[in-house]
């Protein structure tokens, strides 16, 4: 396609900075011209158009732009908010219109013979009658304040969480994972008890199989997605299920390039492309991870039969249509191991074989029906299947998993904004279990309907209030529950805002906890959050004080013949505090987290409310990030500190517990860029090489405890990382 | 006769001030912008674009302004909002077609603007991007001049931070400089700036090479 011409091609001539250089002709007509406007100028007069340009709380408002309709003559406000012109003319009959990128432009139709000044007051932007935002290229600015969000550079570039989600969000306030477990933990609240979504959809097996005491891994590459937003509690009545908080995952909607990408490193090798076609793309990662040469070479503490492997595949695949668009999202894997470990102080030998495999697929499609009215359709579908046998107990699980979600937003006036839908999720899980001789075979499956319905309401510029109710119904519990959920968010200045959120939260057992028991009730918590958010040129200070309560916790005593019971519950309160600053200090980025948790419960066999053996009272993060321009690299540093946890024995839960180690985890991670796209990454986790006692495991036969820590004392990883772009520079050259 | 005389003239200098308004305009806002009065000059092109919504040069000397002006002091935090405002306008002009590679410069310039917020965080993900930008104006036009001084210029900057085939992009600097040169003024106040930047940073190039001698 060659440029466009218009119709001034006569003036061809006249580019930019050659405007005195005028022909003859247009002398010519430039001396009638002169002519003309004098002659009119002797009738015309001046009219001077003037005023001040106030906001709805009578500050004036600077930068205005203020002119005539038609007529390039007008001015700017200044400092007070006046400006004044001139237009020659004995009348002025037009409209004059008022524009500031921040405020509403402003039309008024003006009809004067005489000089005019007036006051006008501008209404801000976001008072207005907005359309439904379809895609947002970036995050809402005005995003709840108790969301956290964070990117996939976030990830990566945080040293001792190389490309694990779970590790990253680790560092940042409300979220915790213990050493020997890996799973998301969410203020005080089991890993059970925190969902995670896919564009909306839950997850189910977000994680890869445990496998003893080594920390699982979340499954996703954080490329794939462009936002994360993580809610430590009080989130929105559009989820449910979650006692504790919800983790979202958003493939991006943008059409990326095609290209390239792949990685090499110690523990296995990763290849993914990116095909783009008109307003399509496809993108598929392959990765294949086989721990057999780094435990060669690093000795770990167990013995390996089998060294862990894993071969995963990730596919998206995105299609804009007209007003909205496709996104698919989709992930295979499979892992195995075997291995034996030698427990102290029991000397028990603990051994492990497994192997697993799951299927996730996640479809979602929006589009905008109207201006103001936009559809979500979301499917997701899980399989896993699981077989393992764990000292000599053999277990095989299949588990099965739908989730169906319809959700219509619509945007009465720019104030206010509602979503409304439904939420099904059917979930089937067969389990076969027990030693070879005797096994036993369950086949639950549970169904779950939602309806939600949430306003969004800007009362006015300062003040938002988020109001909803979700209702759910369970197979197997007789009543449903009504959740109310609420938020209110109020903004002082640009700076400063503070936000009060409460929600009622219910969660069921899953297919597989409830098995032995005949779930009666809703597990239930009540969260009490309030936020404060201070945020200065890329800084932030945000402080979040919390409670919540539990009840209908499960009982289950240790002796056969008392029966399960829904009695148990407890609560969480603490405060997080959180500093992030990427401004001070140039090329230097860094955030602190403290956590303080106070948390009790009386659930599962203890007889009393205790400190649950998953919670640490305190908890510190560091990560600092440097940029050193003269060894092109990216040094990271992560420093992590959990306060010891208790744990209690299974016989007497009063007397006293068990006290876990203090963890002190410094990581440390160096990304050299080579050349373009061209990355080698070095990581080492726990650095110092200490050797915290991470846990306890109870065991009826055995009178000690036996000690949990981890597999190795230091792991490092080695990576290199490329990328190759379709390259257009051959071609161009030839075009030359 | 005298009276056809007076009525011809009269649609003549009608006509003429017709053209001449919108070049006054014009006229007036690069003015301006040159005497560094650059809130000034973006208001006259806005009264501008807004009375010839259908003429893609006002809004780009906005957007080419805005992205000039956000280049001086990146840190600030309103920038990011130039940004996204500049996007939403240059996705508009690329999408009527008009001037493609013209408007395909301006999104490379504005990428490199959002990078410019934070390079540290967005390094990473801006460069395809920016660098696409300009591969997109070269695929309409190879021979416009700012998106082969621009693309080599950005590769140059890279240089910092990674290995970077300094000879080739130099040469096409070059390139660039003979292309500016042989541009053809397509209309009035059609972009052809730049010359000045391939200029200066061929020679900070061969300066740096004259000092390692």
């Amino acid at each position: 396609m060659n440029r466009s011409r218009t119709s001034f091609s006569q003036n061809e001539r006249h580019a930019l900075g050659l405007w005195s250089n005028l022909d003859q002709r247009r002398m010519r007509i430039l001396v009638c011209l002169l002519f003309f406007v004098g002659w009119s100028t002797l009738v015309a007069q001046e009219i001077q158009l003037s005023g001040v340009v106030v906001n709805k709380k009578n500050r004036p408002i600077e930068q205005v732009n203020v002119y005539l309709e038609g007529s390039f003559d007008g001015a700017l406000t200044d400092a007070q908010g006046y400006f004044s012109f001139t237009v020659e003319d004995s009348l002025v009959d037009g409209v004059l219109k008022l524009k500031h990128p921040h405020y509403a432009s402003l039309e008024v139709p003006i009809y004067t013979t005489h000089n005019y000044e007036q006051q006008f007051v501008l209404q801000e932007e976001e008072e207005l009658l907005g359309e439904i935002v379809i895609k947002t290229t970036r995050k809402n600015k005005r995003g709840e304040a108790n969301r956290i969000a964070f990117t996939a550079m976030d990830v990566v570039s945080t040293a001792g969480s190389p490309g694990n989600i779970i590790g990253a969000l680790t560092t940042l306030p409300g979220a915790q994972a213990n050493g020997e477990d890996g799973r998301l933990l969410i203020r005080g609240g089991k890993a059970e008890e925190s969902g995670i979504y896919v564009n909306g959809m839950k997850v189910f097996q977000p994680y890869t199989a445990a496998i003893g005491q080594v920390p699982v891994r979340s499954k996703f590459n954080p490329f794939l997605f462009k936002g994360m937003s993580f809610s430590a509690g009080g989130y929105s009545a559009e989820y449910g299920d979650a006692l504790s908080g919800i983790l979202e995952l958003d493939t991006s909607d943008a059409i990326d390039s095609s290209r390239i990408d792949g990685s090499l490193s110690t523990v296995g090798a990763s290849l993914g492309q990116t095909h783009q076609w008109k307003k399509n793309l496809i993108s598929y990662t392959v990765n294949y991870l086989n721990l057999r040469a780094y435990t060669g070479v690093v000795k770990q503490r167990y013995k390996t039969k089998k060294p862990f492997t894993t071969a995963s595949a990730e596919v998206v695949y995105k299609r804009e249509i007209q007003e909205g668009g496709y996104k698919l999202y989709a992930a295979v894997d499979y892992e195995a191991m075997a291995y034996e470990q030698q427990m102290k102080p029991s000397n028990r030998a603990d051994t492990l074989a497994f192997s697993s495999n799951t299927f996730y697929v996640n479809s979602a499609y929006y589009k905008k029906l109207s201006p103001f009215m936009r559809l979500d359709v979301g499917t997701g579908v899980g399989y896993s299947w699981y077989k393992g046998d764990h000292n000599e107990l053999r277990l095989n699980q299949t588990n099965w998993d739908v989730n169906q979600k319809v959700k219509g937003t619509y945007q009465w006036n720019a104030h206010l904004q509602t979503i409304g839908g439904i939420d099904f999720h059917l979930s089937q899980v067969e389990i076969t279990r027990g030693m070879a001789q005797q096994k036993e075979n369950f086949k639950p499956h549970t169904s779950q309907a939602a309806f939600f319905l949430e306003n969004q309401w800007k009362i006015n510029s300062a003040l938002q209030l988020r109001v909803g109710v979700r209702t759910s119904q369970y197979t197997g519990i007789s009543k449903g529950v009504i959740e109310p959920r609420m938020m209110l968010n109020y903004q002082f200045n640009a700076k400063q805002q503070i936000a009060f959120s409460y929600g009622v939260f219910h969660q069921a057992l899953s297919a597989e906890q409830a098995l032995p028991v005949k779930q009666e009730d809703w597990m239930r918590a009540n969260h009490y959050i309030l936020n404060y958010t201070y945020t200065l040129r890329k800084r932030m200070l945000r402080a979040e004080l919390f409670y919540k309560d539990y009840t209908g916790l499960l009982l289950k005593p240790l002796v056969k013949n008392e029966s399960f019971s829904q009695q148990g519950k407890g609560y969480t309160k603490g405060v997080d505090l959180f500093w992030k600053d990427n401004a001070s200090i140039e090329n230097f980025n860094y955030w602190i987290t403290y956590t303080y948790l106070d948390a009790k419960r009386k659930e599962s066999y203890w007889a009393e409310s205790i400190q649950p053996a998953y919670v640490a009272k305190h908890h510190l993060a560091v990560v600092t990030k440097y940029w050193i321009a003269a060894w092109k690299s990216q040094m990271s540093m992560t420093y992590n500190y959990s306060s010891p946890r208790s744990f209690y024995a299974l016989e007497s839960p009063v007397q006293v517990p068990y006290k876990s180690s203090p963890i002190h985890n410094v990581s440390l991670s160096w990304a050299y860029v080579i050349q373009t796209q061209k990355i080698l990454y070095v990581s080492v986790d726990n650095l110092l090489g200490r050797n915290p006692i991470q846990a306890y495991q109870f065991t009826p036969s055995t009178q000690q405890p036996d000690e949990i820590r981890s597999t190795a004392k230091r792991f490092v990883y080695v990576g290199l990382m490329w990328t190759i772009s379709s390259d257009k520079k051959s071609n161009q050259l030839e075009n030359l | 006769m005298k009276k056809v005389l007076i009525l011809i003239f009269g649609v003549v200098s009608a006509v003429a001030f017709g053209q001449t308004k919108y070049e006054q305009g014009m006229q007036k806002a690069m003015q301006t912008w040159e005497q560094g009065k650059t809130q000034e000059a973006l208001a006259i092109l806005a009264r501008i674009a807004d009375a010839d919504q259908q003429h893609w040069i006002p809004a780009y000397y906005q957007v080419m302004i805005a992205i000039t002006q956000g280049f001086q002091h990146p840190q600030e935090a309103t920038v990011e909002d130039v940004v996204e405002r500049n996007r939403l306008i240059i996705a508009q002009w690329i999408d009527k077609k008009e001037a493609v590679d013209e408007w395909y410069v301006l999104q490379g310039m504005n990428e490199t603007l959002e990078l410019m917020t934070d390079p540290m965080q967005k390094g990473m993900s801006q460069s395809p991007i920016i660098t696409k930008a300009y591969e997109n104006a070269l695929e309409f036009n190879p021979t416009n001049p700012r998106a082969v001084y621009l693309l080599a210029s950005f590769y140059l900057n890279s240089a910092k931070f990674m290995k970077v085939d300094v000879v080739y992009h130099l040469e096409r600097v070059k390139q660039a400089l003979v292309l500016f040169d042989q541009q053809k003024k397509e209309m009035l106040f059609y972009p052809t700036w730049g010359k000045e930047w391939a200029e200066k940073k061929l020679a900070s190039f061969e300066e740096k090479n004259e000092s390692k001698k």
